[in-house]
């Protein structure tokens, strides 16, 4: 089970509203390699992984994506803070005001809602891992692509602590893949499924 | 109180834990709309007291409960069986 902290894993501390900013960076909540994503990908598939270093990967990376899925949120939060109906509108936070005003919700940047389509959780060991490994370099180039649409240090600051992490994250499954590599038996030279039919 | 507990076995002490956390867990969700509730605080505060005297038995004699309660002296957090596998 969970118990929530009442703290950001790192400080979000924002002076200056922009919509404009906030409707790109929600992505990184809602999007198809936002947190959310990654959390419910990683803490779906630990269920069926058949090995216990790897299911502590899976359950601690995800539990440090629901804190980023906090640290996003604050940042869109504070970028819609105090904004006149003009600044909306010229921002072209409109569409997305209409539908929520500024409620925090998990959204891509292109208006797609949080879908589950945009991850899997294979039941093979080798499958899920590299899916892994591919998700945190798929939120590494968001948070690239975001950093290329500010220079407000308060926004930059945070997006690029979270862009490190995905590197972090990438670098800890490499051990995950090679724990199961490690495990696979000799005879499995195609990498075959270590979890189903229960063959290593 | 500690003299009882000793003897508790890890399936009996994990099941007091997880009982006491509910209590806790139920007084908290009261005392959020309830703020100014003192006979709420005051049974928060024994229940949390008990709570915590469980949780680092529990963590001492048979592994932690969380990431960073781990008393052993080897990463004994991934040790099996996790909360979904059944004791298996």
């Amino acid at each position: 089970m969970w118990q929530y902290e009442k703290k950001l894993q790192y400080p979000v501390k924002i002076k200056n509203p922009n919509p404009a900013l906030a409707k790109l960076i929600i992505t990184a909540y809602g999007g198809p390699d936002g947190e959310a994503g990654a959390a419910m990908r990683y803490l779906s598939q630990r269920y069926s992984m058949p090995y216990k270093e790897v299911i502590g990967i899976l359950t601690d990376v995800g539990t440090e994506e629901l804190a980023h899925q906090e640290i996003v949120s604050a940042i869109v939060y504070q970028l819609t803070r105090n904004l006149t109906p003009e600044q909306i509108k010229e921002a072209g936070f409109d569409a997305y005001f209409v539908d929520h005003t500024t409620g925090i919700y998990p959204v891509a940047a292109s208006g797609v809602p949080f879908t589950a389509a945009s991850f899997q959780s294979k039941g093979d060991a080798i499958t899920d891992i590299m899916e892994d490994l591919a998700a945190e370099q798929k939120a590494r180039t968001t948070y690239d692509n975001i950093i290329r649409f500010t220079d407000d240090p308060d926004v930059l600051d945070p997006i690029r602590f979270l862009r490190q992490r995905e590197v972090t994250h990438f670098q800890r499954f490499g051990d995950g893949l090679r724990v199961i590599r490690d495990n696979l038996s000799s005879k499995n030279f195609y990498a075959y499924n270590p979890e189903f039919p229960g063959k290593k | 109180m500690n003299g009882g507990m000793q003897t508790m076995t890890k399936e009996a002490l994990m099941q007091k834990l997880t009982d006491v956390d509910f209590v806790i867990h139920e007084t908290v969700l009261y005392l959020d709309g309830h703020p100014n509730n003192k006979k709420a605080m005051d049974f928060y505060k024994r229940a949390v007291a008990e709570r915590n005297e469980l949780h680092a038995q529990y963590a001492s004699q048979y592994g932690p409960v969380t990431a960073n309660c781990v008393k052993q002296d080897s990463w004994t957090w991934i040790d099996g069986p996790w909360p979904w596998q059944n004791g298996r």
